[in-house]
């Protein structure tokens, strides 16, 4: 593959790159630098890339094995729970239109955040990029059975989250 | 038949077609509501900020200065160019001509939208950076500030492990330097005051993508928001970047003085 190739099918895949990272990273600089990373790793490795349709797929999976390799050593973070609505919990009504209204607030966000890792990352990717299950199994590595299985558990846990208020907010120390 | 277990809710959601399964979802109200919640919850991450939010212009700039980078690598050198080379003697007399080539071409320059040129893309980055830099901490640009070059150079070898030569500038003060990413590498920028503008000179190591992307054409772009920027080749494959909100002719005027 040229290098102008490589380019040209990378370059509709940018935002899906830059909003992974914004999700896997805590500051817009560090998402910047691991979207860099990613371009840059790709690039160089842009020979092991067979099929030029799972470019997205693979570019994705160059920036998980960047992430996971940067984190690796870091200390683990402290998830620090509090409760943002108060001690009482508030009359729930329909939650389709319940979740439909959070779009609005910060706890969609919040709700996400607290999902393992992987379950998190697999929704995203399915319910916002519109990544099918074959591109995800390539973007995270893993057989397409448990592609179908994490997002079935991140949405469950989702609903449960949702459900379960006083909501969780996560705050890092 | 039973409730659908939520791995096939979850597929259902996808748009995956189960005739038995949609057979139990009429007759059944709770599967119904969390299939639907399923949905909703897809919907409503699609409405979230980041979900439409577009990626940064220096990303765009990394892939075409990665692509030209690794083409003008691939090419020979124009003959033009290696001539040029040829003549030159020593570093020192390197920015004098090449400023003066680039004031010579930046009367007549014309900066074209070119998909892949590498100077296009290296100015997109800098200029982008060089603002950066100014509008964030306290406004100098700088990481570490000194007015000795020697300190500099010192400093930038501490925090990029850079062997580098800062230079003093005739028409510009020294203010300090800080470390910065152009093309996705990392890049000394030495930050010079000349009257009440800053500009930042850019120092990019032998055989980065940076250097890579400076050909051997001086040269100076106007770029956005009243910035220009000025490439600076170096036969020995280490070239100057200069940034600045001054215009073309007054950048090219700041000489080296050794």
């Amino acid at each position: 593959m040229t290098p102008q190739e490589f380019a040209q099918l990378a370059e509709p895949h940018l935002g899906v790159i830059h909003r992974m990272a914004r999700r896997l990273t805590r500051t817009r600089a560090d998402a910047e630098d691991l979207a860099q990373e990613t371009l840059i790793r790709a690039f160089e490795r842009r020979s092991s890339l067979r099929e030029s349709g799972r470019m997205r797929g693979w570019l994705l999976s160059t920036m998980r094995n960047l992430h996971l390799n940067r984190v690796r050593d870091e200390k683990p973070h402290l998830l620090v729970l509090q409760d943002i609505r108060g001690s009482a919990a508030e009359p729930k009504g329909n939650l389709e239109r319940e979740i439909q209204d959070l779009v609005l607030s910060d706890e969609l966000s919040l709700a996400l955040r607290q999902l393992p890792p992987d379950q998190s990352e697999v929704l995203w990717l399915r319910a916002v990029e519109g990544l099918s299950y074959e591109e995800l199994a390539e973007a995270m590595d893993t057989p397409v059975g448990t592609v179908r299985s994490r997002l079935s558990r991140a949405r469950a846990a989702m609903v449960e989250l949702l459900e379960a208020q006083p909501v969780a907010v996560g705050g890092e120390r | 038949m039973s409730c659908l277990n939520d791995e096939i809710l979850s597929a259902l959601a996808d748009g995956e077609q189960d005739p038995a399964a949609s057979g139990h979802l009429a007759d059944c109200a709770g599967c119904s509501a969390r299939l639907a919640s399923f949905r909703a919850i897809d919907g409503a991450l699609k409405r979230l900020p980041l979900a439409s939010e577009a990626p940064p212009s220096s990303l765009a700039a990394t892939l075409r200065g990665l692509a030209a980078a690794a083409s003008s690598q691939a090419a020979p050198a124009p003959a033009s160019a290696r001539g040029a080379q040829g003549r030159r003697r020593g570093r020192l007399l390197r920015p004098v001509i090449g400023m003066a080539a680039a004031c010579a071409a930046v009367a007549v320059l014309v900066i074209a939208p070119v998909t892949g040129s590498p100077a296009l893309a290296l100015a997109e980055d800098a200029v982008t950076n060089h603002l950066n830099a100014l509008a964030s901490g306290d406004g100098s640009g700088c990481q570490f500030e000194s007015e000795d070059p020697g300190r500099l150079a010192a400093w930038i070898h501490d925090a990029l492990g850079h062997e580098v030569e800062v230079p003093k500038l005739a028409g510009a003060t020294l203010v300090g330097a800080r470390r910065c990413t152009l093309l996705g590498e990392e890049t000394a920028a030495v930050v010079y005051r000349s009257g009440d503008t800053s500009f930042s000179l850019y120092l990019p190591p032998k055989g980065s993508a940076v250097a890579a992307a400076c050909d051997g054409t001086s040269r100076c772009i106007e770029g956005r928001d009243g910035q220009t920027v000025c490439v600076i080749p170096d036969p020995a494959g280490a070239p100057w970047v200069m940034v600045g909100g001054l215009p073309s002719q007054d950048l090219c005027s700041v000489n080296m003085s050794g």
